[in-house]
């Protein structure tokens, strides 16, 4: 069960799953890691760039708060969209904000993109921007590298947050990489025309994002956490020995988790199931499991057709497997599906229609959720996926109603005309 | 019946009374028109309601106590008249003349007795809401009575009501009403007609207009539209512009079809996890713009699609208000809760009571 970090719910969690079978969310926590970095608790030898971050809040404040300044920002914004065609497409200057993922690197991002126009307003007297408001060169060249640097958290959110595929098998060597890039040093030759001491500094903040994720991340690699289980099914050697979360006793670890499978796998028999058949199956599992990692440690992870939810359904000799394997495979490794639950909710229960019953609300969410869920309207896949929901429901009802006698049939359901009728 | 007269007893005082007692009212219809309640019995239908133009008799005492005993419920209209006395001589007037006292009845509901119960039942155009019936009126006191009077029929009682002035023709006011009811059951009777062809239509093919009205509602649900723009009159236009008729009414789409229509999605939803062998949830707290607290619940499994791969799936299991605090225990049963109404048995990852209702035979065979 997946949860974001709140105390009430994680406990919930944990009585209702029973500990250890509950899974703190990803994007939440990978932005805990950058809030332990930028936070207002954060290490004192990154308050270069708490200020930056500051200063920039305050900028976009001060841009989107005034009218004046506003209106002239959005007439240059309009320009430059309209002259450089290259340019990405950002519409507008958005502040960070806690429960956003990714906003400081939003925010900064579109300073660093609107910093000539930003340049214009300042040079504009008539507008009376202070001085202290204005990102120095220093200011700016950090704020750009922490882009640079907060661009592979964008990646691995984002990754998190994917609709319907496995992802929670991914996550350990998914944050093995992440840690990689963000080692010191790594952005230097990027970095190296940039204001002095700016290479300095985001070598600082590199080191503590590192110690932050290890200091998060450090347990799941160090026991048969639900995603070191998961990660047992994927294809390639991404299960195990980590570059930058070495466990002296590794083989211990996998051990660890190769016995959480095949607890699990017995755990799935009926639970009448007398001694001599958990044996067999667990004689069974042991011997499928060592098999199927073997041919799984020859595959190349990055070719589609490994994908471990077309590979494995396939390995003839596995089936004992594919109850366990199904079950770590689904297990979601954000809440993302949630906040876009959240999202629909707030279209459904909008400002004009704030004073809906909740049960009718509960019924129209449902509904909602079911027909626009992963269906994006403006691609032709996700159209069709909505037309043929739609069709589904209509065609269930038949099923439901077809078979009544017509005494049964609801009245309501007598159609337009009875309620044309009604309406008169 | 007596209790609804007396409430409704106009004292008339005699002027110009020869300008409206010309009709006479028709005081043997009530066993024609018996109330259409129910679809086994439907009641014949006048072809033409007769203006009468017979001279007025009054209802005395019998026939009102008659009138009782056939059903109908009426106002009554008590008018003093001055009449000569002895005949007349060379075309003058009796010089004597003598007060009499005269009731008219205006009867526009039917009236069914259930032992003490009595139903009232409007004859004059107020139909039930499945409009194969007349509405049936809860009427307790007289209030009701004129309650229903000023809000359906205003024009009837205020004619009535001038009649007290001596402005209106009461027997027109009669002919007013068996016109209308005889139009209302002519209504009926189609109606009745239109159900039945309509029934017909959904046992061959239920493409009709339930399909359509679950099709508006879908469309209004995913794209955030309220109930009450689909019953814009611009709509109803555009609607008529195509030739269709307009779309249903808004209160019947939300009390009727927005609960069918959930319950279907329930029901897919509940076909889906059907078959898994385990369920991983999602869980999150959320607070509306009203400030009310909802904890929302999303499952995921693994699917075996027919070419044997693998499909994961993840489905909104629903979405709880809460209305108190937010404790862990109150989490915990109401996800719990949520849970138990789509999943039928959960594998040992998520403990719960279900667990143990296993299709064995599923298992039996995922485990061959």
């Amino acid at each position: 069960m997946t949860t974001d970090g709140r105390a009430n719910e994680r406990l919930a969690a944990s009585q209702l799953v029973g500990e250890g079978n509950n899974h703190h969310c990803d994007a939440h926590n990978i932005q805990l890691d950058i809030e332990d970095v930028t936070g207002k608790n954060g290490p004192p030898n990154c308050a270069d760039h708490r200020a930056v971050i500051r200063k920039a809040h305050d900028l976009v404040i001060l841009i989107n708060g005034h009218k004046v300044l506003f209106t002239e920002f959005s007439r240059l914004t309009q320009l430059k969209r309209a002259n450089e065609d290259n340019e990405r497409k950002f519409d507008a200057l958005i502040i960070n904000n806690e429960t956003r993922w990714d906003s400081e690197l939003a925010m900064l991002e579109r300073l660093v993109a609107f910093d000539a126009e930003i340049l214009e307003l300042y040079q504009n007297l008539d507008l009376g921007i202070a001085d202290d408001c204005i990102l120095t060169r220093f200011e700016f060249d950090l704020a750009y590298a922490m882009t640079r640097v907060l661009g592979p958290f964008r990646l691995f959110t984002k990754f998190v947050q994917k609709r319907e595929e496995v992802t929670l098998a991914h996550v350990p060597h998914l944050i093995d990489e992440l840690v990689t890039k963000l080692a010191p040093h790594s952005f230097d030759n990027e970095l190296r025309s940039r204001a002095d001491g700016v290479v300095a500094a985001m070598n600082i903040f590199q080191s503590e994002l590192v110690i932050s994720i290890k200091r998060r991340y450090g347990p799941m690699f160090n026991s048969g956490s639900l995603a070191r289980c998961a990660s047992f099914f994927i294809p390639g050697r991404r299960y195990r020995d980590f570059v930058n979360f070495p466990t002296p006793d590794e083989d211990e670890v996998v051990t660890r988790v190769k016995e959480r499978i095949v607890t699990e796998a017995i755990g799935l028999l009926p639970p009448d199931a007398d001694d001599e058949k958990k044996r067999r199956t667990e004689r069974n599992v042991r011997s499928a499991l060592e098999d199927l990692r073997a041919d799984l440690n020859k595959l190349d992870p990055n070719l589609p057709e490994n994908d471990p939810l077309r590979w494995i359904p396939l390995k003839s000799d596995a089936p004992i497997l594919f109850p366990a394997a199904q079950m770590f495979l689904a297990i979601f490794s954000s809440s993302a599906e949630d906040e876009r639950n959240f999202s629909s909710a707030g279209i459904t229960l909008n400002k004009l229609r704030s004073r809906m019953a909740i049960e009718n609300f509960r019924y129209e969410h449902r509904i909602r959720r079911y027909l626009t869920a992963g269906s994006d309207i403006l691609t032709q896949a996700g159209r069709q996926a909505r037309q043929e929901r739609a069709e589904e429901q209509l065609c269930l009802f038949t099923a439901r109603y077809a078979a009544l006698p017509l005494v049964n049939q609801p009245v309501p359901l007598a159609g337009n005309q009875a309620a044309v009728n009604a309406r008169r | 019946m007596r209790n609804f007269s007396s409430s409704f007893l106009f004292s008339l005082s005699l002027l110009r009374l020869n300008s409206f007692l010309r009709p006479p009212p028709d005081l043997s219809r009530s066993a024609a028109q018996a109330p259409l309640q129910g679809a086994t019995a439907p009641a014949p239908v006048p072809a033409q309601a007769p203006i009468r133009d017979q001279p007025l008799l009054p209802v005395n005492s019998d026939e009102e106590s008659a009138s009782a005993d056939d059903g109908d419920n009426v106002i009554e209209l008590e008018v003093d008249e001055v009449l000569p006395v002895g005949d007349a001589h060379d075309g003058e007037p009796p010089a004597r003349r003598r007060r009499v006292t005269r009731k008219y009845t205006l009867a526009i509901f039917f009236e069914q007795i259930h032992g003490t119960d009595h139903d009232y039942f409007c004859k004059v155009g107020c139909l039930s809401s499945d409009t194969i019936s007349r509405k049936l009126l809860k009427i307790h006191n007289s209030g009701h009575f004129v309650s229903h009077l000023s809000a359906s029929h205003s024009l009837l009682l205020t004619q009535f009501r001038a009649c007290e002035r001596n402005i209106a023709n009461f027997n027109a006011i009669l002919g007013s009403i068996d016109i209308l009811a005889a139009k209302t059951a002519k209504t009926i009777e189609n109606n009745r007609k239109n159900r039945l062809n309509w029934n017909k239509v959904v046992a061959q093919d239920l493409a009709g207009p339930a399909k359509s009205n679950l099709l508006l509602m879908m469309w209004q649900i995913a794209n955030g539209i309220g109930r009450l723009p689909a019953n814009c009159p611009i709509f109803d236009l555009y609607l008529r512009s195509l030739g269709n008729n307009p779309a249903a009414n808004r209160n019947t789409l939300q009390d009727d079809y927005l609960p069918l229509l959930s319950s279907l999605v329930v029901d897919k939803t509940k076909a889906d996890f059907s078959d898994a062998l385990s369920v991983s949830l999602s869980s999150d707290g959320w607070r509306s713009r009203t400030r009310q607290d909802f904890v929302n619940v999303t499952g995921g499994r693994t699917k075996t699609l027919s070419d044997r791969t693998w499909k994961l799936q993840a489905a909104e299991l629903d979405i709880i208000h809460i209305s108190g605090s937010c404790t862990a225990d109150t989490l915990e049963t109401l996800i719990a809760s949520a849970v138990e109404e789509f999943v039928l048995f959960l594998a040992s990852f998520v403990k719960f009571s279900l667990m143990f209702k296993f299709s064995y035979q599923q298992i039996a065979l995922s485990l061959q």
